[in-house]
């Protein structure tokens, strides 16, 4: 493996984590690394100064051939979702520009990227088939292993002096007799 | 002649072994990278190993055994990332459509909403 396909495996790696990281909820502290990590990923990925193997370079060159298009239908859907009256009032520019940046994207789609190949399409939907069956088992695992947690046991009622001390506190906090 | 249908049993055995093995990596990933205290990881995280060896091995005894394993799993995530650039624009047609639906509808009327933008100003 070269210098360049380590380089391009590095780059998805840190791209699909960084994705993780910043999706995380509990992981409040790491989320703050999620953006540059994606950004490096994406960096990383898509350029290189020395030349690819033969499968890294079909992945490499089919992303690049993607890119131009799926940046521009990212940022289209954006402003367009920005400008529709869903949660604020309708803006217009902001509407008209982003169906723009959406109509540019599909023409795009279909002068550069569109093609069809029967074999590919069953290809490809085989692996999604794949990729659908490999969630449903991973459901499962972790169904099992939610079920096989230790209930937590139920607390003991509280205590005179407890409730003594709760009583005051909603006294004194919500007023009453 | 490139449009024949040319797909046989192993070619279509091998794409669906290697989008087990390339969501199975992923959820691997997702796992050390989304470690929390309360999670429980090992179990999960050796039940998937578990699952990615089975899969791993089924590839390389009965389709790919003049392959080497590491290039079993880079093929895999090759394809799989393939696959799902082929994927996307029928997301991005969906996507399309519901964003033209979006943007030919009038907002519903609301009092909430109403009483918002006239009280705080909210646009």
């Amino acid at each position: 493996m070269e210098l360049a396909d380590l380089q391009l495996w590095f780059g998805l790696l840190m791209l699909f984590s960084g994705f993780f990281v910043y999706r995380m909820g509990p992981s409040f502290r790491r989320s703050i690394f999620g953006k540059p990590m994606i950004v490096l990923g994406v960096v990383l990925t898509l350029i290189h100064f020395e030349e690819l193997s033969t499968s890294e370079n079909l992945l490499h060159a089919e992303m690049m051939l993607n890119f131009p298009w799926m940046v521009l239908a990212f940022i289209g859907i954006l402003m367009s979702l920005f400008g529709a009256p869903v949660y604020w009032k309708r803006n217009l520019n902001a509407n008209i520009f982003g169906l723009l940046l959406i109509s540019i994207s599909w023409i795009i789609y279909f002068y550069s990227v569109f093609s069809f190949n029967i074999n590919d399409a069953l290809n490809s939907l085989f692996n999604l088939l794949g990729m659908f069956f490999a969630l449903i088992s991973i459901a499962y695992i972790i169904k099992i292993i939610e079920s096989k947690t230790p209930k937590v046991q139920q607390s003991e009622p509280l205590t005179k002096n407890e409730k003594k001390f709760i009583t005051s506190i909603l006294k004194r906090n919500m007023g009453g007799k | 002649m490139e449009n024949n249908l040319i797909l046989s049993i192993s070619n279509i055995s091998n794409s669906f072994l290697e989008g087990l093995i390339f969501t199975y990596i992923l959820f691997i990933i997702h796992l050390i990278f989304s470690y929390h205290p309360h999670h429980r990881l090992i179990p999960l995280l050796f039940s998937t190993l578990l699952f990615l060896l089975l899969v791993i091995t089924l590839n390389y005894q009965f389709i790919n055994s003049d392959v080497k394993i590491l290039d079993i799993i880079l093929d895999s995530v090759t394809n799989s990332l393939s696959s799902i650039l082929n994927l996307i624009p029928i997301i991005f047609l969906m996507s399309t459509f519901m964003i033209l639906k979006l943007t030919f509808r009038s907002r519903p009327k609301d009092p909430l909403l109403d009483l918002l933008e006239s009280n705080l100003n909210f646009d």
